[in-house]
């Protein structure tokens, strides 16, 4: 009986993906240039993770389009640290090695403070990352902040586009709560270990 | 707050605008994306209608071919292989330059478009193996199809209706969407009979392991009998669309409680066809996101959990599709908040 509620209570947990409003699940990880990137010792600042994949054509456009990267600039402006996360396993054609996922940032002046390889998955299980692009805003106090789409426009082509991270981003800056915490993120699916 | 509008540039052109897009105008094909095998077949056809054939050897880095009648007695492997290119080329040329077309394929997806009676237009889709396309809500991956249509003057077309939806499930999530051959249908009310030309510029994406964006532009003759559905197929086509529910099912109305991890709807079924319920498919409502992986139907009892936008965000319908055997019923719930007990 206390075996099968502590089973319930662990399946619970592993399922229940982070809700805004709820602490970020804590981590610590290598980004790509083998720098120490947690969450504990990020505490004071707001955080950025988007999870990426530059195999999928929705990565590829805010990339080449060059939105993406603008977003990271402003981000870096506005004092939040953004942590790029490919969560790509290593069986997957979208695959890239270490080295080919830094060029291919640098290729696209991606301008994100950290890249980190996740190909086990661990850290996207943790935040329940669905689709690339797929981002979340933590807090300053480590509080899940935002977490969805980067804007309203999945497709591209509106010619006005709510800007849902750059508008949490700016609310954190002036020290309020984002009017939007939660959408759907849109994107090719996180090509996770299956 | 207001709305937070292009609030610094950004150079986002949409789907066209990028690399990685498979294209098809009115018979052209061209792409630099998608699976390397498209690749080369997209960037053969391109030559081709850009270049002509003559051109080919020198597109592909190959010596040009030499005359026939200049041809050693034993034809390097190379040179043949250019040769059968060569042929292959001819026959490609009639198919790619007839436009504009009723039909294209773009990468793993044919696409027909065809008027049938209503009157209505019918979306051919046929994947390859292993490919799937999106339904009107995607789930949590992927993009549903979109369709611009080009009416002849005083006609109007209706949204995009699928059939009934597959589930799609990874690690990632659950998408919803359809694989194998899938007819969408939008309805058109206009003066009198059809006549004239029906376009329709379609974007899709279809996805495998990876994800490759479509788009096609599309056309047809309300006065040429070939472009149009026979009564038959067309009847069962939109016979299987969803439809409303059967006597012998009751559904709802619905609640929704709030919990700490978001809000949850409870729709309760009632009736002798609950037991052919497999599975909902929810549209998710504005200002929402649904949990997908946790959508349940079980003990009569649809579960739907649900995490809001904002502070503003307020529900008061559901919509969707429950899956009822392998007919689709479209569901519209009413919801009210669950009182506290």
């Amino acid at each position: 009986m206390k075996l099968a509620l502590l089973l319930t209570a662990c399946l619970t947990l592993a399922a229940a993906p982070p809700t805004p409003g709820q602490p970020a699940p804590a981590f610590s990880v290598k980004d790509l240039k083998g720098a120490a990137v947690s969450l504990s010792a990020l505490k004071g600042k707001t955080v950025v993770l988007e999870w990426s994949n530059p195999g999928c054509p929705f990565v590829v456009r805010h990339y080449e389009g060059g939105s993406l990267p603008a977003l990271q600039r402003k981000a870096a402006e506005l004092g939040a640290v953004w942590v790029t996360v490919n969560s790509t396993h290593a069986g997957h054609k979208d695959h890239l090695t270490p080295e080919a996922l830094a060029a291919k940032f640098a290729a696209w002046k991606g301008a994100a403070a950290h890249v980190v390889a996740d190909p086990t998955g661990e850290l996207g299980q943790a935040y329940a990352a669905k689709t690339t692009p797929h981002l979340f805003v933590i807090d300053a106090k480590g509080v899940l902040a935002y977490a969805g789409a980067v804007d309203d426009d999945p497709r591209g082509n509106k010619p006005e586009k709510l800007h849902y991270v750059a508008q949490a981003l700016e609310a954190l800056k002036a020290g309020k709560a984002p009017a939007t915490t939660a959408t759907a993120p849109y994107g090719c699916s996180v090509k996770y270990a299956q | 707050m207001g709305d937070h509008k292009q609030s610094w540039k950004d150079h986002d052109d949409g789907w066209f605008g990028v690399r990685g897009m498979a294209a098809s105008r009115e018979g052209e094909a061209q792409t630099t994306g998608g699976p390397a095998h498209v690749r080369r077949m997209k960037n053969l056809s391109s030559s081709i209608v850009n270049q002509g054939d003559s051109h080919l050897a020198s597109h592909l880095g190959l010596r040009p071919v030499e005359p026939l009648r200049n041809a050693p007695a034993v034809i390097h492997p190379l040179t043949g292989h250019l040769i059968a290119m060569s042929f292959a080329a001819l026959l490609l040329v009639p198919l790619l330059i007839a436009s504009p077309a009723d039909r294209a394929q773009v990468g793993p997806v044919h696409v027909q478009l065809r008027l049938a009676p209503g009157p209505s237009a019918v979306l051919t889709f046929r994947l390859q193996p292993g490919w799937h396309l999106y339904w009107k809500d995607s789930g949590d991956s992927g993009l549903p199809p979109e369709v611009q249509w080009t009416l002849p003057p005083g006609w109007v077309a209706g949204p995009l209706e699928h059939p009934l939806p597959q589930a799609f499930a990874d690690a990632a999530g659950v998408a919803y969407g359809h694989a194998g051959t899938v007819h969408l249908v939008a309805r058109f009310q206009g003066p009198g009979l059809p006549k004239g030309t029906f376009q329709a510029d379609v974007e899709w994406l279809a996805c495998k392991e990876g994800c490759v964006p479509g788009k096609a532009s599309l056309q047809v003759d309300a006065g040429r009998a070939s472009h149009w559905l026979s009564r038959g197929p067309a009847a069962e086509i939109l016979g299987g669309l969803p439809g409303p529910p059967p006597p012998s099912l009751q559904v709802g109305p619905g609640t929704f409680a709030r919990t700490q991890e978001g809000w949850v709807v409870r729709v309760p079924l009632q009736g002798p066809s609950t037991a052919l319920a497999t599975r909902f498919f929810p549209e998710t409502p504005e200002g929402f996101t649904v949990r997908h992986a946790e959508v349940r139907l079980a003990s009569g009892t649809l579960t739907i959990p649900l995490v809001p936008g904002s502070s503003r965000s307020r529900l008061s319908m559901l919509k969707g599709v429950l899956a009822l055997g392998r007919k689709g019923v479209a569901l519209e719930i009413p919801l009210s908040a669950q009182e506290a007990p």
